[in-house]
């Protein structure tokens, strides 16, 4: 192949991707729709826990220490998520599936205090438009034999 | 670091320790004009004492902690130190898990040499859209990843007795129709890219490592099978599925930086003909022995497990004293050989500074695998 040639050919190969739809997700208006499986914040099933605190023994980073509840008896897991790496290695070791993970990953806080998730916290996981008040739809990749692009999930 | 002296007729500059694309390291240069007469690499800068971590932690609980030795290629990693550990405490594993391991440690490297792929691109300084090209694909894989694993990096996933959890429904289309974008997008790098005519001057003849030297010095991965020796611990010691897959040993003849780029590349398309053949012809079974969440060592095992990871050959090496926790592990990472082979670049290979960056992406360093 000629110099000239080659040094076209890029430009050729590149300019159809001017028309390629936008790879970008507009977070805080949209929000990718996670898989089933997407390790986020723990919800914690109070009823189901029973105060073995093998989630505490297994964690990697230290970050469960199991605490009294008001009104309860036993003592039920915190978690500080300034150190967790949602490894999820608590969920595997919970006997009886009172731990599980939602995809819930909004954790920004002022304080690092905030960070720390009491058992009452952790029992209930807040609706996502209280947390991000803008956001407009829900869109997950799909993927095509051309290209990848965004299709909308939910119009909120 | 003690510094060497410095000799009057040459200037030494401190390259670093901010590096705009990879981590951070601290990098010494003498420079003679524009030519540099020796480079200096600061090995242990970011030194984070993941081998005295991990004889703190359980056997489980040590998957965590290793992963954050290369984010880029973590299933790699891990699945050096899981073996390792498999063998010390004699864990068998199911043979569709191996598979799901293989599968997984394919798309990791894909992960990893798409990422110095644009690193290298980038470096040259003309084509800055091939980084964000090679960052969109890489999303691609990612998605699978969170498909499969829960998560999009770091995926703690391999655990001692096999993994933990079976692949997905539909997840082996998915990895066909992945593949199958890929292929055609790597084809659009290799006519935009490679046969670059620019991009060929800037790396071709750039960094000569001759095979005598490469072997000499200790390189391996990409580094070298680019100088022309034919070694890869997949083919030569089977560990995972890798026994029963198909695929071949990507060498180069130059031992420039070109030679690397291009084993890298044809190293990803048999990474994509692996994960189309594991998508094909995984067995059934499970996935999983029931090994117990603190399993107990005994007395005075050793055991050494070697992976070809993206950057090279990892080895990972385990005593147990009959704990709950390894008594010492010793990881021999590839970013260290390979930092020593381009501390020497500059005696073997007349090197320039503006080079430089090339030469350095083209061993693919990951500083804080190189200090772990």
């Amino acid at each position: 192949m000629s110099l000239l040639k080659k040094l076209v050919k890029p430009f050729l190969v590149v300019a159809p991707y001017v028309a390629r739809s936008s790879q970008t997700v507009k977070y805080p208006d949209e929000r990718l729709v996670f898989s089933e499986r997407f390790r986020g914040r723990h919800h914690l099933d109070l009823d189901k826990c029973i105060h073995c605190g093998l989630c505490a023994r297994i964690c990697p980073c230290a970050s469960i220490v199991l605490v009294p509840v008001e009104g309860r008896e036993g003592k039920y897991p915190q978690i500080d998520y300034g150190t967790c790496s949602l490894c999820g290695l608590c969920v595997d070791a919970c006997p009886r599936g009172a731990l599980t993970m939602t995809d819930f990953v909004e954790f920004a806080a002022y304080k690092r205090s905030e960070l720390v998730y009491s058992p009452e916290r952790l029992a209930e996981v807040p609706d996502i438009k209280e947390v991000l008040p803008m956001l407009k739809r829900r869109i997950r990749p799909v993927l095509t034999d051309k290209e990848m692009k965004y299709e909308v999930v939910e119009e909120l | 670091m003690t510094e060497p002296e410095v000799k009057p007729e040459v200037m030494r500059i401190s390259w670093g320790p901010q590096h705009p694309m990879s981590g951070q390291t601290r990098i010494l240069i003498d420079v003679d004009g524009e030519v540099v007469r020796r480079i200096i690499a600061d090995i242990g800068f970011t030194h984070r004492g993941i081998e005295k971590i991990l004889e703190k932690r359980t056997f489980i609980q040590g998957i965590v902690p290793i992963e954050r030795m290369v984010m880029a290629d973590t299933a790699n990693i891990a699945l050096g130190y899981v073996q390792a550990v498999e063998e010390a405490l004699g864990i068998e594993v199911p043979e569709r898990a191996k598979w799901i391991r293989s599968l997984i440690c394919e798309m990791g490297r894909i992960n990893s040499h798409l990422y110095a792929f644009g690193l290298q691109v980038e470096c040259t300084g003309y084509f800055p859209a091939v980084f964000l090209w090679t960052t969109v694909d890489r999303e691609v894989l990612l998605d699978l990843f969170e498909k499969l694993t829960g998560a999009r990096w770091s995926y703690s996933f391999f655990i001692p007795g096999g993994v933990r959890a079976d692949l997905p429904e539909g997840f082996r289309d998915e990895v066909k129709r992945a593949v199958k974008y890929l292929r055609r997008r790597f084809q659009d790098y290799w006519d935009a890219m490679v046969e670059n005519p620019l991009f060929e001057m800037r790396n071709r003849g750039v960094g000569i490592l001759s095979r005598e030297d490469a072997i000499r010095l200790g390189a391996t991965g990409p580094v070298l099978r680019g100088s022309g020796v034919d070694m890869d611990v997949r083919r030569d010691e089977p560990y995972a599925a890798y026994g029963d897959l198909d695929f071949k040993v990507i060498t180069e003849k130059e031992g420039d930086c070109f030679a690397r780029l291009k084993v890298r590349f044809h190293e990803i398309e048999q990474s994509l003909n692996i994960m189309e053949q594991i998508a094909d012809e995984i067995p059934g079974g499970p996935v999983r022995t029931k090994v117990p969440l603190f399993p107990r060592s005994k007395p005075g095992v050793e055991a050494l497990s070697r992976v070809e990871t993206a950057r090279g050959e990892l080895g990972v090496h385990i005593f147990t004293d009959g704990g709950l926790k390894p008594y010492r592990v010793k990881i021999n990472s590839p970013t260290l050989r390979n930092m020593y082979v381009f501390e020497r670049l500059a005696e073997l290979d007349k090197v320039l500074v503006a080079d430089l960056p090339v030469i350095l992406y083209s061993i693919d360093p990951w500083y804080l695998d190189c200090d772990r």
